[in-house]
Parts: structure tokens; sequence; C-alpha cells
């Protein structure tokens, strides 16, 4: 099946990398992976905003999710390429002050 | 050559009515980057798509429920933009959120708290199932 997301693995980091913008529409798609991901054992996930034009609320709340989650369990959650717009969003929301997030 | 929103003169730049589901608000915001806001600058651009983004998957959440209709417009009025959305739903209690303050690790909850950070002025009406954002547009922002 088609997925809007890719999984990449080095050693013990998985990146999450998806194709579009993470919003409402593929939030959906993308938390159960992630959700399974940890549950697997993952301890070290980056998600890759390198390809994304937008991030919503909802998409703000699957980062906080996915942090929660890994930080919980002992691991670390960070984001990298995120376009200028995405930072200030990210920075406005108080986000940068649970875990790091870089541009491009 | 298209205008520049110094010169443009105040009117409508939009209006939709769009089924109430999550493709349906991507569909829109593509059409409105390639379209109405493409001579926008990239900041003001992608402030008025989360503003209408945040506005319509309110309206889809606490709304008209799926498949219902939304409706929406964007308007140039001089200076800014006008955002309406409005549906057909029973609307939601918006005097709550004025004075909630989101935990930062919370998972949800930030929709209302974007759309005043974003925005200049945020009106509902009563009922809660209309909305109107104002935003300032800065010309030399980039």
């Amino acid at each position: 099946m088609m997925t809007n997301f890719e999984i990449r693995r080095e050693g013990n980091c998985v990146t999450v990398a998806p194709a579009t913008d993470v919003v409402a529409s593929l939030v959906g798609e993308l938390r159960p992976a992630m959700r399974d991901l940890v549950r697997s054992g993952v301890r070290q996930m980056v998600l890759d905003l390198g390809r994304a034009e937008m991030v919503d609320s909802t998409g703000i709340g699957l980062m906080l999710s996915a942090f929660n989650s890994i930080s919980a369990a002992g691991g670390e959650f960070s984001v990298v390429g995120a376009s200028r717009e995405i930072l200030e969003l990210l920075r406005t929301m108080r986000v940068q002050q649970h875990f790091p997030v870089s541009g491009r | 050559m298209k205008e520049s929103n110094a010169v443009r003169p105040p009117g409508m730049l939009l209006r939709r009515e769009v089924t109430a589901a999550f493709p349906e608000i991507d569909r829109l915001c593509g059409e409105l980057r390639t379209g109405v806001l493409a001579d926008f600058p990239p900041r003001e651009r992608f402030a008025v798509e989360l503003l209408l983004r945040e506005a319509l998957t309110n309206a889809v959440r606490h709304g008209t429920g799926a498949g219902g209709l939304v409706r929406c417009e964007i308007e140039w009025i001089g200076n800014g933009v006008a955002i309406r959305v409005c549906d057909s739903g029973s609307g939601f209690d918006w005097r709550k959120s004025e004075h909630l303050t989101c935990d930062s690790r919370a998972e949800s909850g930030r929709g209302i708290q974007i759309l005043r950070q974003y925005s200049n002025a945020l009106r509902f009406n009563e009922s809660g199932n209309s909305v109107e954002v104002i935003r300032v547009i800065s010309q030399g922002r980039t």
C-alpha cells in the first residue's frame, strides 16, 4: 500500500519522513505508524519535515504525542528539516522547550 | 502580471462551499497556494493558510459533521485579509476556550490558540458556528 511517509532506520535511530504536509488529513495515517514504532522498542525518533510546507495544530499534537510516549520510555524525539515558517510556528507554540527542532 | 497586495483594491479573493472533510481542506489550501495567495510574502501565505486550515478544521471537528457543508471566504480588506468560515452545525462554546491556557505538553487544544496568535482580530458569532479572522498583511516581511 502506498503511504505518504517513509521510515528510515539507521542504527538505533528511526527517521519518519512525511512526503507532504503534517496536517489533520495525514495525522490519522502517521499516528498509528509512529505509535507502533514506539511499541516495537524504538527509543530514538526523528521527524524529518524536509518535504512539509505546512504543519497545523493536529500536526503539533502528533509531535507532542510522540515526544510524550518516547520520553516516558526513556527515549529521545526530535524534529529536523523545518521551513522558516514552521520553525516560527513551533517556537510560537513553545514546543521547542520539550524537544530539539532544527531547520533546513 | 499579478496585482501586488500594496495596490490590490478591497474585494473578495475566494468564496467557496466545501464538504466537511480533511482532504477537502487540503485540496482548497493547495489551490490557494498556487492561486490567490501565490504573490503574498511566504510568511503571510503560510499564516493565511494556517488560519484558514484551523478555522475549517474546527468546523469539521465541532461543527456540521462528516459530509456536511462548510462555507468559507477570504476577502482582501485593503491592508490584510478577513477569513470567514461558517457551518450549519450547532457550534461550540468558544467562551470556554477564551480562558484556557494550553499545557505545553498537551496533545490537543491548540487550534484556537493558533487562531489567536496568528490573527489581529478573532470573532465568533453567538452560537459558535461562524468565525471571522482578521490578519493584517506585512508587506515588507518575508
